[in-house]
């Protein structure tokens, strides 16, 4: 088995879950935040192959900020330890909720500090066929590229998709109780980009990369 | 600056700043207090009301986003059907306790009655999960929605 | 004694000496006043003194409304207007009340229009002799005066129609809002007979009726408070407003007893609508022209605390020391037998430690208290309260005024769970000493709390720890010590007087203490912590922590002793009939002993509390870790129902509000603070987790006794047991939590 990073072998989901939580306590606790980001965005910066690219990637999306609205199941979940959304929140047939419990009931477009909760436009979950939850590399890359899976894109889509995207730029200013993906976000786009450049690659089956 | 919008049918120009819930320009600035405070975090849906026919909660939701829409509250939430049958549950199936939630929990049944006549358990479960109440009347809010939605179906055949 | 009194007085009253001997209340010629206050008002008062009511309306003397006392008033053009001694927080008692006088007044529940009464030693408690709303007293120490109420109106009504038509009051009867000539040729309607009414003198020992002459009380009736409330225009204390009123918001120390050491207002003054930034005992209060103003405003302060008392709170820690001394003996509250010389003999000795956290009421409506203040140094308040009688007083001396300045309006309560009966009137002298320091403004200000303030304000039900033992000989259960750790709710209140005996509190040991259980060798000894943590009666108060603790290690001792949990406890309760007689309905109705889905377990509890008596019976499972609630059945016996359908909200309610506590709510500390601060960390059921509640009420003829606590002790222990049942696994600290995952 390969190990990129701090990779773990592909085991239940909650065991990566559980895996991207630690990893990120430890990087992302307020304070002590910016130095591993910086650290992580050099080493990102200076990917050299299609694979360190994914690495990258992989890692910035199974990320709670990004994982979390792009479940397996209908439930999305919420915060830093990934739990369930409370209030039984459901995905629904248009991926914003169920009918008088929509997501935009209470997510708007904008994150709200004095009430800790976050929004960006469209909030919603990402489409079922989106949904990275428990997916190996192998996989996630396979859905990346396939337009089944990624929303009807193409590559150079996915790419405008993650960099201009303010609900994915979001994850980089979750306001308050929410730790903001710890690769910088150019980083991210370069290290997909190198991927993408590089012929988007599948890794081996059988790695999961986490923070 | 000021923001403009309808409230229960009435237009309505309030100057608190844009980025002040709804909840507090109702309640504080045009002394509307049906709509209730519970938690300011959107987990407790004291405050549900419907902007656009939508059901939102007012401590979470801007002023701004307000401007130009048709905001209706508990005050005249009977003017709908579904919401003439909600109350009318409400009342005849004894739901009240406290009643602080309860204006909160009649615009989200109504909400999920205007797009889903008859909804079942699993819909009541996923459309009320976001409604608090300490009181504990979820049994008989179940009852009452199921309630208004056997009165909707009788208006709807007569 | 007229005709028309008979009518009333066929059978004698039930039980009437003892209830009257219960609710202490026993009118009197001097205790009834009556006359024509300013205005005109008719003011029949019960124990008034001389004193003008607050709430005495004035009117056109010509059309003098009928007050036959400090609760009921009729006006010439019908209304009538009960003003209600007890607060409505949800439990029905509006509708309580207005049925017990409207049973004898004969009007229509529906007619009466009810209103919170403000604060006055009329509507002092009949048992508390304080104007309180709490341990699930109010329908069964009203019941004797409301019907007096209504009894006394009726006759000094039907007097007046007798006067008018010159007959004798037997001739005429009330009935609907009216009094009807026996042969039908004429009706006059209470309105119509207000003005004449107020001028008759008062009768005294009006007879009440028997029970079996009963119309309206023991059967269902629409709560009076519904629509307004379901239509959003019942107004609470949160919704008061007045002409220039501001709103202040209170930043309070994050430690227990902590206080302000330096406060930087800047930025808190710079928000626009923020006017003040004031220190106050407890902390530092924002006021501003709105909620949000001050909530922003608080948000900007900088304020640097001195740390209390408080400071060094710690879950774990406490919870370890707690649970060690529960390992000592301590001081004994009951002692039946030799629990050492049975442990000793006993074949088998089981040991258990059960534990509930510290725990939030967080009623739905944050607290709030607006106060206007007079020129004179008086001031009027508008609260919500369930202690008007602690409040007022207290409202008064944080204002160095005598009391008669100061008057006390309620509101509908949004809940309240006992945090709204607080002993050291916190939010109310919080508010007056927020007024005071902004008193050149002139206006009167609303101290309102958020949600996160109402979490971490303290006042919660204790921590508590439980060690029992239990001695099994034979199959039986022989011997019985419990011991409890935790603080004392009544030490350094008003209360402590009446409520501590010889170091120990009543509210501690209840539930314990007098378990009524056949075991020779009984045992019960208390260690009071005294910590910096406010406390405070929580919906069923020590028996939310007794309850637990005695049924849930009940059930272990059923199973030690090879029986199943229900026959268990007959045999245990052998002789306490209305123990037995819920037990074996909630038994009946859950269909004890048959078949149960796989995966699922069932529990069973009864237990005793504020007199009432109840069992429960809960089914549930354990889905991804979490316990899963199928159902629960109870049955309550409360001697005389006044509107069933209200006691079956109640029970219903309430077993949502004690599952909350079961499964998921707490508070916690770290470092002092409080862990906890809102719906999400707090979690309370919500509708997809809520099972449904079947209710049965069993009346057996005994005394009327409490309904709105009575359906909390015994949800926990029967879900325990239940989860045994499912898992194997014993539960014995509260909240369940992960604990199954």
């Amino acid at each position: 088995m390969r190990t990129i990073r701090r990779a773990v072998p592909l085991r239940p989901l909650a065991v990566a879950l559980v895996a991207a939580g630690v990893g990120l306590l430890a990087a992302c606790t307020p304070g002590t935040h910016d130095e591993p980001a910086a650290a992580r965005a050099s080493s990102a910066s200076v990917v050299q192959t299609p694979a360190e690219g994914f690495a990258v990637v992989a890692r910035v999306l199974r990320h709670p900020r990004c994982l979390n609205c792009h479940p397996a199941g209908d439930r999305p979940r919420v915060g830093d330890d990934a739990r369930l959304h409370a209030m039984e929140v459901q995905r629904g047939p248009a991926n914003h909720g169920v009918d008088a419990l929509r997501c935009d009931a209470c997510h708007r477009d904008a994150n709200q500090p004095l009430a800790e909760l976050p929004g960006a436009p469209h909030w919603s979950l990402a489409p079922r066929s989106m949904g990275w939850e428990g997916l190996d590399d192998h996989a996630l890359a396979a859905a990346l590229r396939d337009p089944a899976t990624n929303g009807g894109r193409s590559l150079d889509d996915v790419l405008r998709h993650v960099t201009e995207d303010p609900l994915v730029l979001w994850g980089w200013d979750p306001g308050p109780g929410r730790s903001p993906v710890p690769v910088p976000h150019d980083a991210f786009v370069d290290a997909l980009r190198t991927w993408i450049e590089g012929g988007a690659p599948s890794p081996e089956p059988g790695i999961v990369t986490t923070f | 600056m000021s923001t403009t919008f309808t409230v229960d049918g009435r237009t309505v120009t309030v100057t608190s700043p844009p980025d002040t819930p709804l909840l507090w320009v109702l309640r504080d600035e045009l002394g509307l207090t049906g709509t209730k405070f519970g938690c300011g975090r959107a987990l407790c849906g004291a405050c549900t009301l419907h902007v656009d026919g939508e059901a939102v909660r007012a401590c979470v939701h801007p002023v701004g986003y307000a401007a130009g829409k048709d905001v209706r509250t508990i005050a005249t939430l009977e003017e709908s059907a579904e919401g003439r049958a909600v109350v009318d549950a409400w009342i005849a199936t004894e739901v009240v306790q406290c009643g602080w939630c309860q204006p909160g929990q009649c615009m989200s049944a109504a909400s999920l009655l205007a797009r889903k006549p008859t909804p079942d358990d699993e819909d009541i479960d996923a459309a009320m999960s976001g409604n608090l109440c300490r009181c504990g009347t979820y049994t008989r809010i179940r009852a009452a929605i199921h309630e208004a939605a056997r009165a909707l179906d009788g208006e709807a055949d007569g | 004694m007229t005709r028309a009194d008979r009518t009333h007085d066929d059978a004698p009253p039930r039980d009437a000496a003892a209830r009257r001997d219960a609710t202490a209340f026993a009118p009197s010629r001097r205790a009834f006043l009556r006359g024509l206050a300013a205005g005109g008002g008719f003011v029949l008062a019960f124990g008034l003194g001389d004193r003008v009511l607050a709430h005495a309306l004035s009117a056109d003397a010509s059309d003098t409304p009928f007050e036959p006392n400090a609760f009921l008033r009729i006006a010439s053009d019908g209304t009538i207007t009960l003003f209600a001694k007890h607060d409505e927080m949800g439990q029905g008692i509006h509708t309580g009340l207005a049925i017990e006088v409207a049973e004898e007044l004969e009007a229509a529940v529906a007619d009466i229009d009810v209103r919170p009464a403000p604060a006055d030693r009329a509507f002092d408690h009949s048992l508390y002799g304080v104007q309180a709303t709490g341990g699930s007293t109010s329908t069964w120490t009203s019941f004797d005066q409301m019907r007096t109420v209504g009894a006394t109106a009726r006759v000094m009504l039907v007097a007046a129609a007798a006067a008018r038509w010159g007959l004798a009051p037997g001739d005429c009867v009330a009935r609907d809002g009216r009094v009807e000539r026996r042969d039908g040729t004429a009706a006059l309607t209470y309105g119509e007979l207000a003005t004449d009414a107020a001028r008759l003198p008062v009768p005294e020992d009006v007879p009440l009726k028997a029970p079996e002459r009963f119309r309206k009380i023991g059967r269902p009736t629409p709560r009076v408070d519904s629509p307004a409330k379901v239509r959003g225009t019942a107004l609470f204390s949160y919704d008061q407003r007045r002409p220039g009123m501001l709103t202040a918001m209170v930043e309070r120390a994050p430690t227990f007893g902590g206080s302000v050491a330096r406060v930087d207002d800047t930025a808190a003054l710079a928000i626009p609508g923020v006017r003040r930034v004031v220190v106050v005992p407890s902390g530092v209060a924002v006021v501003a022209d709105g909620f949000w103003a001050a909530r922003r405003g608080r948000a900007a302060l900088r304020v640097e605390w001195a740390d209390g008392p408080g400071a060094q709170l710690d879950s774990a820690r406490l919870r370890r020391e707690y649970t060690r001394r529960a390992g000592f003996p301590g001081n004994v509250v009951r002692a039946d037998g030799d629990f050492d010389a049975a442990a000793a003999d006993a074949d088998r000795v089981l040991e258990a430690t059960y534990e509930v956290p510290y725990m939030a009421h967080a009623p739905m409506e944050p607290l709030s208290c607006m106060v206007e203040l007079h020129e004179d140094g008086g001031a009027h308040l508008v609260t919500g309260s369930q202690f008007l009688g602690i409040d007022h007083p207290a409202a008064a001396a944080a204002l160095g005024v005598d009391p008669s300045r100061v008057t006390v309006e309620n509101s509908y309560l949004g809940g309240g769970f006992g945090r709204r009966a607080n002993p050291a009137a916190d939010f109310t002298v919080e508010a007056i000493h927020v007024a005071r320091a902004v008193r050149d403004l002139g206006v009167p200000v609303k101290t309102v709390w958020t949600r996160e303030d109402d979490l971490r304000g303290g006042w919660y039900r204790p921590l508590w720890v439980n060690g029992i033992t239990a001695a099994v000989k034979d199959g039986r259960l022989v011997g019985w010590r419990h011991r409890i750790v935790g603080q004392s709710i009544a030490t350094g209140t008003a209360f402590e007087g009446a409520m501590v005996i010889d170091g120990v509190d009543g509210t501690s040991v209840e539930g314990a203490a007098d378990m009524p259980h056949g075991i020779p060798n009984v045992r019960v000894e208390l260690h009071t912590m005294k910590l910096a943590v406010p406390v405070q009666w929580w919906r069923s108060v020590g028996h939310s922590n007794t309850a637990f603790a005695k049924e849930a290690f009940l059930d272990e001792c059923a199973e030690a002793c090879g029986k199943d949990g229900y026959a268990f406890r007959r045999e245990l309760l052998a002789g306490h009939e209305r123990l037995l007689a819920v037990l074996d309905r909630a038994a009946e109705a859950a269909g004890w002993g048959g078949p149960l889905p796989v995966g699922v377990g069932h529990g069973i509890s009864v237990h005793e509390s504020f007199e009432g008596f109840a069992a429960h019976v809960v089914e549930a499972s354990v889905v991804d870790g979490r316990p899963k609630v199928h159902r629960v059945v109870c049955a309550i016996d409360c001697g005389q129902v006044v509107n069933p359908d209200q006691v079956v909200s109640q029970m219903q309610g309430a077993a949502i509000f004690a599952l909350s506590a079961a499964v998921d709510a707490q508070i916690t500390f770290t470092d002092g603070r409080v862990d906890q601060s809102n719906f999400d960390d707090f979690p309370i059921l919500r509708m997809h987790e809520a099972p449904p509640v079947e209710v049965h009420i069993v009346d057996t003829g005994g005394k009327q006794g409490g309904i709105g606590e009575v359906g909390v002790p015994g949800v926990a222990p029967a879900l325990c047991a239940a989860l045994h049942g499912a898992t194997g696994r014993r539960i014995r600290r509260l909240p369940i939590g992960d604990q199954l995952g």
